[in-house]
């Protein structure tokens, strides 16, 4: 039931971020289709009547494309680490921040932290219970939520 | 017409201002809530303040109930704009003065139907 309800509530929100937030689409995919090798990881707490974490991993080339369109930035222009952690941290945000919707309340959102990844497999050392794990992905590179219990 | 846009995200930051430019608005922006509220001081006349509710050193919620305890900004509509989302949380930010609410992630439509809610004035 968890993670149906998990599942379908991520389903829903990353296209709708997309969507609004950065003017763009993105699809669910069946499995990881590009190494994170370089890429950014997201990471942000839930405590309280459920207790658990939400990961985001997104590779090098998607969290540019994410920046470089909420930050309105042309392609000639440079950005830099700053701003690509950033947008993935508010992307991580509004990811469990809608999340907990279908969580029982009351939870509390931490604040999200990001760094980066450095291996190909951005969950092999989570410690967590896995409820679901996600990939998504378009054109710029590919996504994956994982969303575990403590 | 003057802004206050205060999110930790400088994205969300970017966002928000590029939308209140767009709208007639000069804008103001802040990292957190003390922020905010240092940079009230000098900016009294402000019409709207669009407010984060999760950032660091002081959360949205405090900035509001902070804002609403000095009388000289009661004219400043407030707006919250958080992934904030559990009812409980929604009536006690409304209930500390917070004008409206909306979730993150957000279009400029939505803002805008917001702003005609509250009656706060905009260029088409």
């Amino acid at each position: 039931m968890e993670h149906t309800v998990v599942t379908e509530e991520i389903k829903r929100i990353i296209p709708q971020i997309w969507s609004f937030s950065l003017g763009s689409e993105l699809v669910e995919k069946e499995e990881q289709s590009e190494s994170y090798e370089n890429g950014l990881l997201g990471r942000i707490t839930i405590s309280g009547a459920w207790e658990g974490e939400v990961l985001v991993a997104s590779s090098a080339s998607m969290v540019e494309d994410i920046a470089r369109r909420m930050y309105h930035l042309k392609d000639e222009e440079e950005m830099n680490q700053e701003q690509l952690k950033d947008v993935l941290r508010e992307v991580t945000n509004m990811t469990a921040g809608n999340l907990k919707t279908v969580l029982p309340e009351p939870c509390t959102l931490g604040i999200p932290e990001v760094t980066q990844l450095s291996h190909e497999c951005p969950f092999s050392n989570i410690t967590l219970h896995k409820v679901t794990a996600l990939h998504f992905g378009n054109s710029c590179g590919c996504f994956t939520v994982y969303v575990g219990k403590s | 017409m003057k802004a206050m846009i205060v999110d930790d995200s400088g994205a969300t930051r970017f966002i928000l201002s590029k939308m209140m430019s767009e709208l007639g608005y000069d804008v103001v922006q802040a990292k957190d809530g003390q922020d905010a509220f240092d940079k009230l001081g000098d900016n009294k006349d402000c019409t709207i303040a669009l407010v984060d509710w999760n950032m660091p050193v002081m959360n949205g919620y405090d900035l509001v109930c902070k804002v609403r305890a000095e009388n000289e900004y009661n004219d400043i509509k407030i707006m919250m704009v958080t992934t904030e989302t559990e009812m409980t949380q929604v009536v006690k930010a409304i209930e500390a003065g917070a004008n409206e609410y909306i979730m993150k992630p957000f279009t400029k439509e939505m803002i805008l139907d917001k702003m005609k809610l509250l009656g706060v004035p905009f260029e088409e």
